[in-house]
C-alpha cells in the first residue's frame, strides 16, 4: 500500500509538504536512480521521482495543467493533467489502464503512459467544462486574455460547448488587493498557486482560501490590504486573470508587447527580468529565471520600478544657477560651466549607480581630468562593497541555499536585497539556522535566533559566536557594511564567507572601477599610478585621496568644488548636518542626477542623466556577478548617459578618456575602513537608528509614481513599551526633536525594535539631519486624541 | 440473542463516569495488557480478532497497524470521531455514552503500536460529545490511566481531544491530519499514505472511534472470542443507525451478518403501517441504495459489497413510497454541495452544478434533458477523478437512484409539482 | 472627297452623342444623390453605443489584432466606477483608424465581441490632407442618444452628425 515513493518535487523545488515531513526511510538496497517507462508507446528513461507531468513535457508531448507549477510543490487540485496509466501498483494485473493526474504521480519502472487516450481526453474535457461553469468568460476585458492558460487549454482540450445552463456564482471583481494587485474572484479557478506561493516561498500567507466548496474564494486573511514585497509574482503564477497587476491594468495585450531581456537595477541583487514594451513605453516586467541571482522571483520594487522612465519630474535639460535661480541651459554652456568650476580643487562623490563602464570612465576623469584621488562612491552608511577588498571571503547569493548557519549582522535582507531574503526564508525552514543580530529584528518570516544588541556591541557579540561558527559546516555572514573596522575585524575572526547587500545598485562596480580614494581601478595600489599614467596617456596622481567624510569636512577649504554623480548626501550620508554644511560651504557644486534632488537644488550646474533601463553597459551585483544591461527606453530627450557626460566634461577639461583599461599585475590593495564608533551616544531620549526601507528612498524609487501608494509618510518605529511609556498609539503624529532640528513622523509600534530605540527609514528627506538621540513628542494634542 | 459489546450497559448506567465504567470491568483490559502482555501481544490479539475498520472502507485494523514503518520516528494515532455522514449517529452515541471504552481502546492501540500520542478528533458540531470526552480524559488522567507511567508501568501516553470546525471532509483521513495541524481541512494527495507520512509528516494510524472502542473488549476477552462473533470475514458487532420511515429509529448494535430485514422490521419496528419500503440508503448518503428485493442481505462488509452497495458507517436511511427519489437525491446533492471542500475541480464545481439541476427539478422547473445531464455529471465527477474518495461518494447514491428510479427523474423534467408525491393522497411536505 | 468623308465622320460622331440624349441616364448627381449600395457593403466604420448611451467598445484590442492592414490602434483604460464610459471595467480611451491603410475587409467587425465596431454603407472617403484620414474616437463614435435627447433635436442619421475635423466635414 505504501510501497510507492512519496511524490517528489523536481530538483530545486521544495519537498512535497510545508509541514515537517521528513524524507522517506532509507531502504536497502538503494533503488536505481533512473526508471524506464513508456509514453505514448515509446520508451523513455527518467530520474526516479520525476512526475508524470514533467516526464511528458520533457519528451515534448503537450499536457495541460493549472495547479502544478515547477516552482511549487504539487497539490493535485485542478485535475486537468489527466493521463491514462497502466502498471502495478497503480493498476492491478488484468485491469485496464486508469486515468490519473500526472502532477501527483511519479513515474516508475514499467509504467505505460498514454497522454491522448480517449479516457484521458474525456476526463480533461469534463474537468475543463467544470472549471468554466462559474468563470465569467469576460476575456475581452481581462488582462490575461491572450496569455491565459484557461483560454489555451479550453481551446486545446476543452468541450466546444458547455452543457451548463444554470446561473453562475457572482463574486467580487476588480478589487484592489493592496497597492499592486487586482483580484477578480470570479475568474479564479482555485488552483491555489498563489496560496501555495505565499505558504511555500514567501511564508507570508498574505493570500488564503476562504469559504468552502464552490463558494471558495482567494482573499487576504481578514480582508486587509495585501502587504508584502513580493506580491507581483502572484500575477505571473496565476494561470488565469484572477490576480493581475495594478500598473499593467489594461495597458496592453500580450500580442502588442515586445519582450526585451534585461537586469533589474533596483538593488544590487541583479535579478533578471524581461521588460515588455508597448511601442516605446514599458508596460511591465516579468520574471526571467537566473538561479545565480534571483532564483526565479522578483520583488515589487524591481517589478514595478520602471515609473522613473516616464516620471514627469525627470530632468530633461541642463540647468545653470544664475542669480540664485536654476535656469535651463544648453549642454555646451552647462558642460563648460561645470568644467570651469571643477578645474580647481575638485572632489567627486557618488558613482554607485553607474554602469561598470561609466564608473571606469569617471575614475579616469577624476584622475586625469580633475587630477585628484579625492573620489568616493560611499556616500551612505556602506563602507565597502566587495568583501575581498577588506580581507574577507566573499560569498555567492546562491550559497545561502546550502549554508547551515547564517548570521544577519544588523542587516535586513528584506529591505536591502529582498529576493535574497526569499532564499533565506526557504532554507531557514529546513536546515539553516539563522542568527538575527542587532538592535532591530531583521528576519521576521522564519525561525531565527534573535540577539538584540546595540550597534557598538556588535563586535563583542560576534566574537562570542565563534563556537557556533566553528561547529558549522558552511556558515555565512550577511553584513551590509555598516559600521567600521572593529566590526570588520570581528567578522574576519569568524572566518566565514560574507555576503554584502549594497546600498547602491552598482556599488561593487564602482569600487572595482576605483571610485575610492585609496585604490586605482582593479583595486590597484596608488603606487601603480605610473602604469596607469602610461595606459591612459596622462599623469595619474599617486597621493592617497580623501574619503567622503574628509571631503565633506574639507569643503570650503581645499575642496573648492564638488561633483556629485548620482549622489545626494543630504539624504544618504549618516552625518546629515555635515553634509548640509558641506554643500552650503562648497564654492562650486555640480550635480548629475535624474531628478532635482535636494542636493541639485543647491547646485551651480545640474546635468540631467539617463537612468536604469535607459543605457547600455554592465552592472556588477552584490556577489560580483557581472551582467549586461540594455537601453530599453530612450528616457528624456535632453538627458545624456553618464558616460557621455564624463566624456564631454573630460573634453572640456582638456583630457581624453582612454577606452582600454590598464593591465597591471600587482597585489590588490586592502581598502581602509573607518574606525567606527565604539561608544553609546550620550544624552537624553531614544536612540535614533536609521535603517534601509525598500520603498522609502533609493535612487529612482523615491521619485517613481508607481510607488506613490506604498511610500507613505515618515514612519518612526518604536518598541510597544516605549510607545506606551510615551503614551503614543499606532499612527500618532509625533515630532522627533534632536538638538535644533525636528522631524514630523508617524508612530508605528514594532516589537522587533529593541527597547530604547527609534528607527527611521534611510534615504528619506530630513532623517539624516537628526542627531544620534531624539526626543519623541506628540505633534499636536488634538492629533493624538483624534 | 442480541450480543452487545459496545453499547452494553449504556442505557442503564452512566458510563461516562469513570467509577461506573470501572465497576463494570472498565480499564481491566488496559491493566491486563500493560502488566501481562507485550505490545506485540496486544497487536496479535487484534489481528486474531479480525476486527475491521468501522468507518466505511472496512479495512482490517491490524493491517493499518502492521504497515507502520519501524524507523524510530514518532507515531501518532488519530481517532476519527468526525461522524458527518447523513443518517449516521452511532459514533456520537458512543462518544457521549461510552467515552471511557473509546479511551481505553485508544490506550491499548497506542500501546500495541507504540504511539507517541493519541488524538481524538471530534466533529465540530459535537459540542456535548467533546465536553463529555474531555471530562472523561481528565477523569482518566486523574485516575492514572493517562499520562506518565500509567498504572505504575513504563508505559506513558497522552491523549488530546480536538474538536474540528465542522466539515464533512475532515472525516477523510488526510484532511483530518491537515485539520489537526491547524490548516484548512483539505485532503492530501496519496501516496504518501498516512502510515508512511501522516500527521506532522510522521507515521500515523487513523481509526474510527467505533473500531477503537472494540479493542478493549478484544484484549479483555481475547481475539478468538471476538472472531467467533458473526461471519468469519466480518467478525464482531456493528452499531447501526436507523432513521427515516421506521417506527423506532435509533441506534441498534447487531451482530455482523444479521439480515437487514431483521434490523428494519424487528429492531427498528418496521415501517409505519400501510406504507411500503421503497429503498434504503445503507451508508448515509454515500452508498448505492438497496432495493426492497435485497432486504434479506446480511449486514456485513462482503455481503453488501456483493450487491454493489456498502455497509460503510451503517447509517440506514429508510424511505417508503412517499419519498420521491428526486427529493432524496436533491437532499443528498445539497449536502454534498455544502460539504465539498473545494480543493479539486470535479467535486467543487460538479456538486454545485448537480445541486442546481436537482433544485430546479425539485422545485418544478425541470427541463428536458436534465436526467441525461445528471447522468453525465455523475460520470464527470465520479470514476476516481477527484483527489479524495468523497468525490466518488457524492455520485454513488445519485447514480444508483438514477438507475433505479429513472422514470421518476424523467417525470420531473417537465416542470410542475412532483408527479410522484402528487399521486399520493397524503402530501409529505 | 476627303472633305466629305470628314463631314460624314463628324456627323456620325455627333449622331452617337445625340443618340445618348434619348437613352436612360447611367450617372447620378453625386453627392446630391447617391446610388444604393449592396446590403452587405463594407464602408466607413462607426463605434456603436448601447441604448443607455454607454459605448459598446470595451477596448479589448481584438480588432487591432485581427486587422490585416494594421490600421487600428486601441488603448484601454479603467472606467471610473461612478462615471463609466462603457459597461464593465474597461473602455478604450484611444481608438484610431488610419482609413488610408484600411482595406475594408470587415475583420474588425467580425472580431469584435461586443458589436462595437461596425462597417456602415457609407463610402465617401474624401479629404485634403493625410491627417484627415487618421480618425479617432470622436469621429468614429456615434452620438450619445441621451445627450441628443437632452439637447432637444433628435439625432438624425447618426453618421452625418459626426464631429467636425473628419474627412467629410462640412
Amino acid at each position: 500500500m505504501s510501497s510507492n515513493p512519496p511524490a517528489q518535487s523536481p530538483a530545486g523545488a521544495r519537498p512535497a509538504v510545508d509541514g515537517p515531513r521528513p524524507a522517506a526511510p532509507a531502504v536497502s538496497p538503494p533503488p536505481p536512480a533512473t526508471v524506464t517507462c513508456t509514453i505514448d508507446g515509446k520508451p523513455y528513461t527518467f530520474p526516479r521521482g520525476t512526475l508524470i507531468v514533467n516526464a511528458v513535457r520533457q519528451v515534448g508531448h503537450p499536457i495541460p495543467y493549472y495547479c502544478y507549477h515547477q516552482k511549487l510543490a504539487p497539490v493535485g487540485a485542478c485535475r486537468v493533467c489527466m493521463v491514462s496509466v497502466l502498471g502495478a501498483p497503480l493498476t492491478r494485473p488484468g485491469m485496464g489502464p486508469i486515468v490519473t493526474t500526472g502532477c501527483t504521480t511519479p513515474v516508475f519502472e514499467g509504467l505505460e503512459i498514454e497522454t491522448m487516450s480517449e479516457a484521458a481526453k474525456l476526463a480533461r474535457k469534463q474537468v475543463l467544462q467544470f472549471l468554466l461553469i462559474n468563470h465569467p468568460l469576460d476575456c475581452p476585458v481581462c488582462d490575461k486574455g491572450g496569455e491565459c492558460d484557461l483560454q489555451d487549454f479550453t481551446l486545446g482540450y476543452g468541450p466546444g460547448v458547455s452543457e451548463f445552463a444554470e446561473r453562475k456564482i457572482l463574486r467580487r471583481k476588480a478589487d484592489d488587493l493592496g497597492p499592486f494587485l487586482v483580484l477578480d474572484q470570479e475568474r479564479c479557478i482555485l488552483c491555489q498557486r498563489c496560496v501555495r506561493y505565499e505558504n511555500e516561498v514567501t511564508g507570508e500567507q498574505n493570500l488564503v482560501l476562504k469559504e468552502r466548496g464552490d463558494r471558495t474564494v482567494i482573499d487576504t486573511g481578514r480582508g486587509e490590504p495585501y502587504s508584502g514585497y513580493f506580491s507581483g509574482n502572484n500575477t505571473e503564477l496565476c494561470p488565469v486573470g484572477a490576480l493581475t497587476s495594478r500598473t499593467y491594468r489594461f495597458k496592453a495585450r500580450p500580442w502588442d508587447v515586445r519582450p526585451v531581456a534585461t537586469v533589474c537595477q533596483g538593488c544590487a541583487v541583479g535579478c533578471n527580468a524581461t521588460v515588455n514594451l508597448r511601442g516605446d513605453r514599458i508596460v511591465r516586467l516579468l520574471l526571467r529565471d537566473n538561479p545565480q541571482t534571483d532564483g526565479g522571483w522578483l520583488c515589487d520594487r524591481g517589478r514595478y520600478g520602471f515609473g522613473h522612465t516616464t516620471a514627469p519630474a525627470r530632468l530633461d535639460r541642463p540647468l545653470i544657477k544664475r542669480n540664485g535661480e536654476l535656469v535651463a541651459a544648453s549642454w555646451e554652456d552647462a558642460v563648460s560651466a561645470a568644467a570651469a568650476g571643477l578645474r580647481q580643487g575638485a572632489a567627486v562623490l557618488g558613482g554607485g549607480r553607474l554602469t561598470d563602464e561609466e564608473a571606469l570612465l569617471l575614475s579616469q576623469l577624476v584622475r586625469v581630468g580633475l587630477k585628484t584621488n579625492d573620489v568616493d562612491w560611499r556616500v551612505g552608511y556602506q563602507t565597502f562593497a566587495a568583501p575581498e577588498a577588506v580581507g574577507m571571503q566573499g560569498a555567492q547569493i546562491g550559497d545561502i541555499d546550502g549554508a547551515d548557519l547564517v548570521l544577519l549582522c544588523d542587516t535586513s535582507l528584506l529591505e536591502e536585497a529582498p529576493v535574497v531574503e526569499i532564499r533565506l526564508r526557504r532554507s531557514a525552514g529546513r536546515n539553516t539556522s539563522v542568527i538575527d543580530l542587532g538592535p532591530v529584528r531583521n528576519f521576521r518570516h522564519g525561525p531565527s535566533r534573535r540577539i538584540a544588541c546595540a550597534p557598538e556591541d556588535l563586535p563583542a557579540r560576534i566574537a562570542a559566536l565563534t563556537p557556533d561558527f566553528q561547529a558549522a559546516k558552511s556558515p555565512l555572514i550577511v553584513w551590509d557594511g555598516r559600521g567600521g573596522e572593529a566590526l570588520a575585524e570581528a567578522i574576519r575572526g569568524l572566518g566565514a564567507r560574507v555576503l554584502v547587500p549594497a546600498e547602491f545598485n552598482n556599488a561593487r562596480g564602482a569600487e572595482i572601477a576605483g571610485l575610492v580614494p585609496d585604490a586605482l581601478p582593479g583595486y590597484h595600489r596608488l603606487d601603480e599610478a605610473a602604469v596607469f599614467s602610461k595606459a591612459w596617456g596622462a599623469a595619474v596622481p599617486s597621493a592617497t585621496g580623501r574619503h567622503t567624510q574628509a571631503i565633506l569636512a574639507a569643503t570650503g577649504g581645499d575642496v573648492q568644488a564638488l561633483y556629485l554623480v548620482g549622489a545626494n548626501p543630504l539624504r544618504t550620508f549618516p552625518d546629515g548636518a555635515l553634509a548640509a554644511a558641506a554643500l552650503d560651504r562648497v564654492g562650486f557644486l555640480v550635480v548629475q542626477d535624474l531628478f532635482l534632488t535636494e542636493a541639485a537644488h543647491r547646485a551651480d550646474v545640474v546635468l540631467p542623466a539617463l537612468g536604469p533601463l535607459e543605457k547600455e553597459g554592465h552592472v556588477t551585483n552584490m556577489s560580483g556577478v557581472r551582467q549586461a544591461v540594455r537601453r530599453i527606453v530612450s528616457g528624456p530627450s535632453g538627458a545624456k548617459a553618464d558616460g557621455e557626460i564624463f566624456r564631454l566634461l573630460a573634453a572640456a577639461l582638456g583630457a581624453t578618456l582612454a577606452d582600454v583599461p590598464a593591465e597591471v599585475a600587482s597585489e590588490p590593495v586592502r581598502l581602509r575602513l573607518p574606525a567606527g564608533s565604539a561608544s553609546t551616544p550620550p544624552g537624553e531620549g531614544l536612540r535614533l537608528i536609521v535603517r534601509p526601507a525598500l520603498f522609502a528612498g533609493g535612487g529612482t524609487a523615491a521619485h517613481d509614481p508607481n510607488f506613490d501608494p506604498v511610500r507613505g509618510g515618515t514612519v518612526v518605529r518604536l518598541h510597544p513599551e516605549d510607545a506606551a511609556e510615551l503614551q503614543l498609539a499606532e499612527g500618532d503624529a509625533v515630532h522627533l526633536q534632536s538638538g535644533g532640528t525636528a522631524l514630523r513622523a508617524v508612530v508605528s509600534k514594532d516589537g522587533g525594535v529593541a527597547r530604547g530605540y527609534a528607527v527611521l527609514a534611510a534615504h528619506v528627506a530630513g532623517v539624516q539631519g537628526l542627531g544620534p538621540r531624539v526626543r519623541v513628542a506628540p505633534a499636536r494634542a488634538e492629533v493624538t486624541v483624534g | 440473542m442480541i450480543r452487545r459489546i459496545l453499547t452494553e450497559g449504556i442505557d442503564e448506567f452512566d458510563m461516562t463516569r469513570l467509577d461506573v465504567y470501572r465497576s463494570r470491568g472498565g480499564y481491566q483490559a488496559l491493566a491486563k495488557a500493560l502488566r501481562t502482555m507485550s505490545p506485540d501481544d496486544v497487536a496479535d490479539e487484534v489481528k486474531t480478532s479480525g476486527l475491521r475498520g468501522r468507518g466505511g472502507a472496512g479495512v482490517a485494523a491490524s493491517f493499518k497497524w502492521s504497515t507502520l514503518p519501524a524507523d524510530g520516528r514518532p507515531r501518532y494515532l488519530i481517532l476519527n470521531g468526525d461522524e458527518s455522514e447523513p443518517g449516521s449517529f452511532s459514533g456520537r452515541m458512543l462518544i457521549q455514552k461510552n467515552p471511557h471504552m473509546i479511551i481505553e481502546g485508544a490506550l491499548l492501540s497506542a500501546y500495541a503500536c507504540r504511539m507517541a500520542r493519541v488524538f481524538i478528533y471530534l466533529r465540530g458540531e459535537f459540542y456535548e460529545g467533546a465536553e463529555i470526552m474531555r471530562r472523561a480524559v481528565e477523569e482518566a488522567r486523574a485516575a492514572g490511566f493517562i499520562g506518565e507511567r500509567i498504572l505504575g508501568t513504563d508505559f506513558s501516553q497522552e491523549v488530546v481531544v480536538h474538536r474540528g470546525a465542522g466539515a464533512y471532509i475532515c472525516g477523510e483521513e488526510t484532511a483530518i491530519m491537515e485539520s489537526l495541524e491547524g490548516k484548512r481541512g483539505h485532503p492530501r494527495t496519496k501516496p504518501p499514505f498516512p502510515t508512511a507520512a501522516g500527521l506532522y509528516g510522521m507515521p500515523t494510524v487513523i481509526n474510527n472511534v467505533e473500531t477503537i472502542a472494540n479493542v478493549a473488549p478484544i484484549v479483555a476477552n481475547g481475539g478468538a472470542w471476538f472472531a467467533a462473533i458473526g461471519p468469519e470475514k466480518s467478525p464482531g458487532t456493528k452499531v447501526c443507525s436507523v432513521s427515516g420511515r421506521v417506527r423506532r429509529p435509533g441506534n441498534y448494535e447487531i451482530e455482523m451478518g444479521t439480515p437487514l430485514r431483521e434490523l428494519i422490521e424487528e429492531h427498528a419496528g418496521g415501517l409505519e403501517p400501510g406504507h411500503e419500503l421503497k429503498f434504503i440508503l445503507p451508508a448515509g448518503a454515500s452508498s448505492a441504495l438497496i432495493q426492497p428485493k435485497n432486504l434479506d442481505v446480511s449486514l456485513d462488509y462482503d455481503s453488501l459489497g456483493a450487491i454493489r452497495s456498502m455497509l460503510g458507517s451503517a447509517g440506514m436511511l429508510v424511505c417508503d413510497e412517499r419519498d420521491c427519489a428526486v427529493h432524496v437525491a436533491y437532499l443528498g446533492a445539497r449536502f454534498y454541495h455544502h460539504e465539498s471542500c473545494g480543493k479539486c475541480t470535479p467535486c467543487r464545481e460538479g456538486t454545485g452544478w448537480t445541486e442546481r439541476v436537482l433544485h430546479r427539478m425539485e422545485h418544478g422547473l425541470g427541463r428536458s434533458g436534465d436526467t441525461r445531464r445528471l447522468e453525465e455529471l455523475c460520470r464527470g465527477i465520479g470514476g476516481r477523478k477527484c483527489l479524495c474518495l468523497l468525490g466518488d461518494f457524492s455520485v454513488t447514491y445519485l447514480q444508483s437512484a438514477l438507475a433505479n428510479f429513472h422514470d421518476e427523474f424523467e417525470a420531473h423534467e417537465h416542470g410542475g409539482p412532483c408527479p410522484v408525491t402528487a399521486a399520493l393522497e397524503v402530501s409529505v411536505r | 472627297m476627303a472633305a466629305l468623308e470628314r463631314v460624314w465622320a463628324l456627323g456620325r460622331g455627333l449622331g452617337t452623342t445625340f443618340g445618348y440624349l434619348f437613352k436612360p441616364r447611367t450617372t447620378v448627381d453625386y453627392p446630391e444623390k447617391e446610388r444604393p449600395v449592396a446590403e452587405r457593403f463594407r464602408g466607413l466604420h462607426i463605434l456603436d453605443r448601447h441604448d443607455d448611451g454607454l459605448e459598446k467598445c470595451v477596448g479589448c484590442e481584438l480588432c487591432q489584432a485581427a486587422c490585416p492592414a494594421h490600421c487600428i490602434t486601441v488603448e484601454a483604460a479603467e472606467n471610473a466606477p461612478d462615471a463609466p464610459t462603457s459597461p464593465g471595467e474597461r473602455y478604450a480611451w484611444r481608438y484610431e483608424i488610419d482609413l488610408l491603410r484600411c482595406i475594408f475587409c470587415g475583420f474588425c467587425e467580425e472580431a469584435c465581441p461586443t458589436g462595437a465596431i461596425q462597417l456602415t454603407p457609407r463610402h465617401d472617403l474624401i479629404g485634403f490632407r493625410r491627417s484627415e484620414f487618421e480618425v479617432d474616437k470622436r469621429w468614429l463614435t456615434v452620438p450619445d442618444p441621451r445627450r441628443a435627447t437632452a439637447a432637444g433635436p433628435a439625432a438624425s442619421g447618426g453618421a452625418g452628425e459626426r464631429a467636425p475635423g473628419g474627412p467629410i466635414a462640412g
